[in-house]
Formats: C-alpha cells, structure tokens, sequence
C-alpha cells in the first residue's frame, strides 16, 4: 500500500473496479489497526461494514462517478453512525451507540466514500492538547514525544501518517485547526450553519462547527463541496446556494487584501512562531496579494468569553451525565463543563447579545479595510505530551489554557478559517497559518490556502517512518 | 435546563452529594464568577441583534456556481 496517497491518487491507482477497491480498502484497514493503533489514534475500525459499502456503491452502477467513489476515510469518534460506538471519548458514556447517523456522514456516503471507522477524540471535546486517559493519547506523527493538538486529535494522527486522506474533525475552539496545525494538515473551520451539526456528539450549540482535516487543499474542498447545505435537522443551519469548491481552487488571488494581525494574535505568540508566521506572510505577496499590518481593537476579551460560553452551553448538554457518572470523567473535563453551571439564564442572554454586538461590529470593522485576516494557530511551539499533561502537572494548565488564543475568537465571531502549513518549529514540529475570512467567504480562504500549499511544498517533506521514531 | 436560581442550586446541591470534590466545586465557581465579571465589563449590547440574524444577513450575499458563471 502506497500511504499518502491523495483523494485522486486513490481514485486513479486504487480504487477503479469493485475488486481493486477491497483490495485497497483491506490494506487501509489493517493500517488503521496497526500504525494507527500504534500511534493510539484508532477507536475503532469497521472493515466488514465498509467492505459491504464497497458492494453496494458497484451494485448501484451509476453514470456518475464521484470523485470520492470507493474512497476509505475514518472520523473523529464525535460522528454518530446508526449502531455505532458513540462515547465522545469518554469512559462516562462506555458502550452506548449511536441511534442515527450524522448528515455529514451520510452526504459522504451519497457521493461514495467509504467509512472504515473513527478516530480518538479529547473527551466531550472539551480540551486542546489531545490528551485522553480513556480513549488514548494520539502521538504527532512527525515526532511521538509530541501531542497531535485537540479535540480532533486522533483525525490530524490518521491523517498526517498517511493512512486516509481526509477525517471529519469538530471545532468549537479550534478543535479542527489546532490538531490540523500541529500535524501540518490542511482544516477547515467553515462559517457558522454552513455544515449541519446534525448526529454529531454536541458540545456547544452556538460554537459547534464541523469540517475536514486532510492533506492536501484538493481534498479538503472537495469533501466540503459534498458536506454543505441546508439541513432541518441543525436548528442553525442556513440554506445558502450550494458551492463547488473545487471550481474556486486555481482561481487567482490578484489584489485580494490581507491583513497581518499584529496587536492580539501576532503579539500573543512567542517570537519565534510569530518570525516564521511573518515571514510566510509576506511571501503571500508573491500570489499578487495585496499586504498590510492591521491591529484589531477589543478582541482581547474574546477568548475568556468563548471559554464562558462553551462551559454554560455545554452544562446544558452534559450536567446530568456528571452527576451520574463523574468518577469515570477527567476532573479537568469536569471542571470545563462546570465552569458554565453557575452562569444563570440572565447572564447567558448577556453573553448571547454581547456576542452578537461585538461580531456585528467587529466583522465590519475588520473586513472593511481588508478581504482577509492573517494569523498564527499556535501560540508557542508544540509542547511534548509530558509538558502539557495538566493532570499529571497542574501548573501547566494557565500555559495549555492559552492554547486556544489565535482559534477561539474565530469561533465567537462566528467567522470561516483555514489553516495551511508554511514551515517547521525549532523542534522540526509542523508550523501553520491561518487565514480568516468574512462569513461564507470558503472559497476565497481555499484559494489562498491552495496558493500557500503550492508555495511552500510542505508536504515534499513526510514524517518519519513509526520504526526510526525515537 | 432551566438555569434559574434554584435549578441551579439543586445542581450544586446533586454534585455535592455525587460525591464531586468541594475542591473542584469551588474552582469552577470562582472561574465562573471571573469569567462573569469579565463579561459585565464590558459594554452593555444596545442593539436587539442576534448570531443568527448575523448569518443570515451575510447568508443573503453569497450567490451560487452558476450565478458567478453568468457574470
């Protein structure tokens, strides 16, 4: 099996008859239960299940075949699938299953792709580091010392070592972008509605969103391509008129204008990380953008209030569990959820409006000078897994909390966000950017991310093999 | 949930007896009660606006595929 083949590689090499598409997919799936087992990336696998997907999508001979035809791909375990393993990473919900499938799981499966199982999630989602005593602790497949980001930790592991192409991730802080980034992945934090929520293990219902982490900007556009629309079953989605990505990837980005944040993201990161982000900045002029610094007044506030309104919402989806079954929670989960019990209804309407105000504001203000804002993902190089252990070192818990400075924002303004490797860290760790558009602006953050990805060639570069890791 | 004042201290009042550390209890409620003041820092919403009227507004201006085709 070639690893890190991408969504055409497959579908030109691998996939083309019923026969070859078993072949690829067993190979896949013993990968997924080796390497990816190896790497604690792996919940589950589905081999016989999706080995019966493969039948039906040859027995449906239809004239069109999609781009995703026969194609495998694994999910973060948050993605519910009618008789499933549904725990959102948590020993608190062991062995319960999922009594519908998710509808971005299913409008995958009505453009063919294969679903071979799910990867590990932070429990609940409610943490950044990948962290997790009861589902695993997935290792950064450029260096095994290292966490993969989270929520979406086990789907940026999947994904960076090259098993499948792409994973569906959740990012209600930054749960897609942080292990994208670390992993040096593409992700795609879409606007707010755009992809229906729907099955999908919930958090937070304001700042919930789902998208994909792959390798390659293709493929990302592609699967978002097929995960969009409107959805009655996601009290937030909006009907918009349905985009093909992939017909926006090669356009250009002459004049389009970019705005480096300096006075929050750029200055809340460490030196070293905010040379690089510079540095790749300014190598977006080469695409013909247009380039400027910006300071953003009153985002400060942002990141506290994220974190209050994830807690409060969360409460209301997961209290009664804690009180059931704490004794098999993580107390820092624990602790995140019941940060927002004692917000009473008065002050949730508070937040609510203040949010509300403050996008209304802030997106005018931001976007009226420029098309696009410009920011690093991480704040500091990637710690190891030991350093950011907040169970085992509590005094590591005010460093991890500050992990979400440059994603959470996004989330409270609702806004679109991609994130694309342009480099390494002093520890030959992945480094990324990201890029932050107004609302439904998808197609314009896949543009630049496609101009990126072709500039800086991140992916000449592979993680060493599992066998030479230290 | 109804997260008015004694809903919430019937809450508190089923941690405590799960078994929840007061330790642990304590912790939240002070970052609860931080994270709150932060909020009443700031200034007051004028406006009757909603998230979702947001989306909806920014919703209204994307047009399709076929419609940027046509210009």
């Amino acid at each position: 099996m070639s690893l890190f083949d991408d969504i055409p590689q497959i579908s030109e090499h691998h996939v083309k008859d019923r026969q070859s598409a078993h072949k690829y997919l067993e190979t896949v799936c013993a990968e997924l239960d080796s390497l990816g087992r190896q790497i604690q990336a792996i919940r589950y696998v589905e081999e016989a299940f999706a080995h019966q997907q493969i039948d039906q999508l040859f027995d449906n001979n239809t004239a069109e075949i999609s781009p995703l035809h026969a194609v495998p791909l694994a999910h973060k375990e948050l993605y519910g699938r009618t008789g499933w393993l549904y725990e959102g990473g948590s020993a608190s919900c062991q062995g319960e299953r999922a009594s519908t499938t998710a509808h971005a799981i299913s409008c995958l499966d009505k453009a063919g792709a294969i679903d071979c199982g799910r990867t590990v999630s932070v429990e609940y989602a409610l943490g950044v580091t990948g962290h997790n005593d009861y589902a695993g602790t997935p290792l950064n497949p450029w260096h095994h010392d290292y966490i993969c980001g989270g929520s979406s930790s086990g789907s940026g592991a999947v994904v960076a070592s090259g098993i499948v192409p792409v994973s569906l991730g959740s990012d209600t802080g930054g749960s897609i972008r942080l292990p994208a980034a670390a992993c040096g992945l593409v992700g795609i934090k879409p606007t707010h509605g755009l992809v229906s929520r729907a099955g999908v293990f919930p958090l937070s219902v304001s700042l919930d969103t789902v998208g994909p982490l792959s390798r390659s900007v293709y493929d990302a556009a592609l699967v978002l391509s097929k995960i969009t629309g409107f959805d009655s079953n996601d009290p937030v989605s909006i009907a918009t008129p349905k985009i093909d990505y992939l017909a926006h990837l090669d356009g250009t980005v002459d004049g389009v204008k970019l705005g480096l944040e300096t006075d929050y993201f750029l200055s809340g990161t460490d030196s070293d990380i905010a040379d690089i982000i510079s540095s790749a900045f300014e190598q977006t002029e080469s695409f013909g953008a247009k380039l400027s610094e910006i300071k953003i007044s009153g985002i400060n506030t942002i990141n506290p209030l994220n974190i209050l309104m994830i807690s409060s919402e969360a409460c209301h989806v997961h209290m009664d569990r804690i009180i059931e079954r704490h004794s098999e929670m993580n107390p820092q989960t624990i602790m995140r959820v019941l940060t927002g019990l004692y917000s009473s209804a008065e002050i949730e309407a508070r937040l609510s409006a203040t949010r509300a105000e403050m996008s209304a504001k802030m997106i005018d203000q931001i976007f009226a000078e420029i098309d696009v804002v410009v920011t690093p993902v991480w704040p500091f190089a990637l710690p190891t897994i030991a350093q950011s252990d907040v169970g085992a070192k509590p005094e590591a818990a005010a460093l991890m909390q500050n992990i979400g400075h440059n994603t959470r924002p996004v989330n409270f303004l609702g806004l679109p966000a991609i994130v694309v490797p342009v480099g390494f860290d002093k520890n030959g760790l992945p480094v990324s950017m990201q890029f932050v558009g107004k609302p439904y602006s998808e197609a314009l953050l896949i543009r630049l991310a496609r101009h990126c990805e072709q500039h800086f060639r991140f992916w000449d570069n592979r993680p060493p093999a599992p066998a030479s890791q230290p | 949930m109804k997260k008015d004042t004694e809903t919430i201290s019937n809450y508190h009042e089923k941690l405590v007896q799960a078994g929840v550390s007061d330790a642990l209890i304590e912790q939240t409620k002070q970052t609860n009660l931080e994270l709150t003041e932060l909020l009443l820092s700031t200034p007051k919403p004028e406006q009757k606006i909603s998230m979702n009227s947001l989306y909806r507004y920014y919703a209204a201006a994307v047009t399709s595929d076929a419609e940027h085709a046509e210009e």
